[in-house]
């Protein structure tokens, strides 16, 4: 059993351009087909950098920003965990194109931005933030791994947190190979449970085999849930947003499931 | 941090297949690097291969996980009684009990370069036999790796560039203080694929000779591949004289995506955490395995970096010429070397050091030494000014 504190929260999806847009579709129990993930342009990026940065970088970058906007944190104080299972697979699509054929010349701009730490790195250069930042992946158990790293970290070193989750579908053909629907992010500024203010969890691992995890509420992203690995973190954002007593199970590993039980 | 034990330890790279044969290459300073001959590319540059992968397939159960990355790590588990060590673990801890955190950069993106090579001409559809989440995908390697073992702790990939597979020590650490896990699998792998050989060309930070790290004539990497592995367990269940893992260091450059800051902050910054984690203080370092990837930049910066934290007169080599730069394996390729160098008493000379630079301050081996040492400083430094510094000891 391990305490944390949720002290900031942002959301971007389909429909959902913040934790308000959610609570309204939650309260009104939303229903209907998905609507497109609007994906805007976050402040934190300097305008000589906007042309560079792709989708996947400022999906991410959104929701970082309303998460850290929220807990009233200075950014460049807070150590970063991107996680994304599939990092940037637009340009990962087009390198892929483009390395098919030998005569083609292979953009560096391109190169150096399909490492998976992309998203991590325009945060970490937008905010001036020098401190520890991590990048990872963990196919479908992405959300949950992230989540346990993240608190295996507040644990160590007593002190806030950055975690971003975040996935954008590939374009073709590797969107056939992989499909992930709709882009969606989640961003957590999480805090020992001494420190900030916010809405308490207690995490445990469940041991032996999974218990099944905890589906959304909103019914119309239940298919976004399956096939989109950030958006495994919807249940617990919804949790969240209701601040209600309840607890949600997320898969960490192919078999096991975690915890969160949300305290308010 | 804790103390932690490298209860076993294993490294495959062009130098060879486990630690005896790394060693002999080592002692007989024979390069692993030879002009390019990987995959038809024409390419005007050296790169460290290992030989054979090729002719391993990877069948049965596992079947939908062959691609030449996970060939690599399992090449890397067979050797230096790496699978026996884990098994031992297992039956001590229980398999849920022990966690994978791997890193790599690229996973088996080779067999993705061969799926969009034969996309239906018609459709653009790629094979039907291409399997994305076995070979792709970045938690691939971790996945594999992780089943191999028959290991069911809580399991993830670092994907931060070429600092990838140093980092995953400090998440192991990590999770066992946290009491997730008892022990932790930690290492990566990357292997050659066109993706390196020719996004490194293009940002032109590739040599045409065998790359000469702290070289004055130095001028870019060799790309090579590399799978290393290591079992960490509390330092109070191994024996005394295991070589222990002291201390991890991260910071971001916060300057740029493919330049390093050109103060090196970013990279003191590392080192600095580093010690602070490991309780030591610079002059307790007897030795610092560089980075030290052969571009004229990163090994001024990295020289900048030592000079201004631990000393000038520090031993400091970098063994990117005998391996290539491994990228997203250069992390635990550097510890596991490092560990060896602590095991053996050993501080390696810098390979292909022909012309001292003389605008680097540090102290540069110019010939292999044998002598007892107790602390060794692992660089490791990435695209995105991701930094991770790793503090290794033994207790003579």
């Amino acid at each position: 059993m391990t305490f944390f504190r949720v002290s900031g929260l942002g959301i971007i999806g389909p429909g959902i351009s913040n934790r308000a847009d959610l609570n309204e579709f939650l309260s009104r129990k939303h229903t209907g087909a998905m609507a497109t993930t609007e994906i805007g342009t976050p402040e934190i990026i300097n305008p000589r950098e906007r042309r560079r940065t792709s989708p996947t970088v400022r999906l991410a970058l959104g929701a970082a920003s309303q998460a850290v906007r929220e807990s009233e944190c200075t950014p460049n104080d807070l150590p970063m965990v991107f996680a994304s299972s599939l990092g940037d697979g637009s340009i990962l699509n087009e390198l892929l194109e483009v390395l098919a054929d030998p005569a083609r010349h292979v953009s560096p701009t391109r190169f150096h931005n399909s490492v998976h730490n992309s998203a991590l790195a325009y945060w970490s250069i937008g905010t001036q933030n020098r401190l520890a930042g991590t990048s990872l992946a963990a196919h479908d158990c992405t959300f949950g791994a992230a989540i346990l790293k993240s608190i295996a970290q507040l644990l160590t070193e007593q002190r806030a947190l950055l975690l971003v989750v975040y996935d954008h579908p590939f374009p073709a053909p590797l969107d056939r190979a992989r499909p992930l629907l709709a882009p969606f992010a989640a961003a957590f500024v999480l805090s020992p449970p001494e420190l900030g203010n916010g809405i308490d969890v207690c995490l445990s691992l469940v041991s032996g085999s999974a218990s099944l995890p905890t589906p959304p509420q909103l019914e119309c992203l239940n298919e976004l849930w399956k096939w989109n690995p950030a958006a495994r973190a919807l249940p617990f954002v919804e949790a969240l947003v209701q601040g209600w007593r309840t607890h949600v199970d997320v898969m960490f590993q192919r078999e096991r499931t975690l915890r969160l039980e949300v305290c308010p | 941090m804790d103390p932690l034990a490298l209860s076993a330890f294993t490294v495959t790279s062009a130098l060879g297949r486990g630690l005896a044969p790394t060693l002999d290459a080592l002692l007989a300073e024979r390069s692993g690097l030879r002009q390019c001959d990987f995959a038809g590319l024409s390419l005007d540059t050296w790169i460290g291969r290992i030989d054979g992968v090729e002719d391993e397939p990877i069948a049965g159960t596992l079947s939908t996980y062959d691609c030449r990355n996970n060939r690599l790590a399992r090449i890397a588990l067979r050797q230096d009684g790496f699978e026996n060590a884990v098994a031992a673990a297992a039956a001590r801890y229980g398999t849920e009990r022990i966690a994978v955190i791997l890193g790599t950069t690229t996973s088996g993106v080779l067999a993705g370069e061969e799926a969009f090579a034969n996309r239906d001409p018609a459709s653009g559809y790629l094979p039907a036999n291409f399997l994305h989440s076995g070979t792709v995908d970045h938690y691939s390697l971790t996945d594999f790796v992780a089943r191999q073992l028959g290991l069911h702790g809580p399991a993830f990939t670092v994907s931060t560039a070429c600092s990838s597979s140093a980092k995953v020590f400090g998440d192991a650490a990590e999770l066992l203080h946290a009491g997730f896990c008892d022990a932790a699998v930690v290492g990566g792998a990357d292997s050659l694929c066109k993706m390196a050989l020719r996004g490194f060309t293009s940002l032109e930070l590739v040599s045409r000779r065998p790359c000469r790290p702290n070289d004055a004539t130095r001028d870019g990497i060799s790309i090579g591949e590399a799978a290393g592995f290591v079992l960490l367990e509390r330092a109070s269940a191994a024996p005394p004289n295991a070589i222990r893992l002291l201390g991890c260091g991260n910071s971001c450059d916060a300057y740029h995506m493919s330049s390093p800051d050109p103060d090196g902050r970013g990279a003191a910054l590392a080192i600095r955490a580093a010690l602070a984690d490991a309780g030591i203080s610079p002059q307790d370092i007897d030795y610092v395995h560089q980075h030290g990837t052969g571009t004229q930049l990163n090994d001024r910066i990295e020289d900048a970096a030592i000079a201004s934290v631990i000393s000038t007169q520090t031993p400091c080599s970098s063994t990117k010429g005998w391996t290539g730069h491994t990228l997203g394996a250069a992390g635990v390729t550097n510890a596991v070397l490092a560990a060896l160098f602590l095991a053996q008493g050993l501080l390696p000379r810098n390979l292909h050091l022909d012309q001292s630079d003389p605008t680097l301050q540090c102290q540069i081996q110019q010939q292999t030494q044998r002598r007892s040492i107790r602390y060794v400083l692992s660089n490791a430094f990435g695209f995105g000014g991701s930094n991770c510094c790793l503090v290794l000891g033994i207790t003579p």
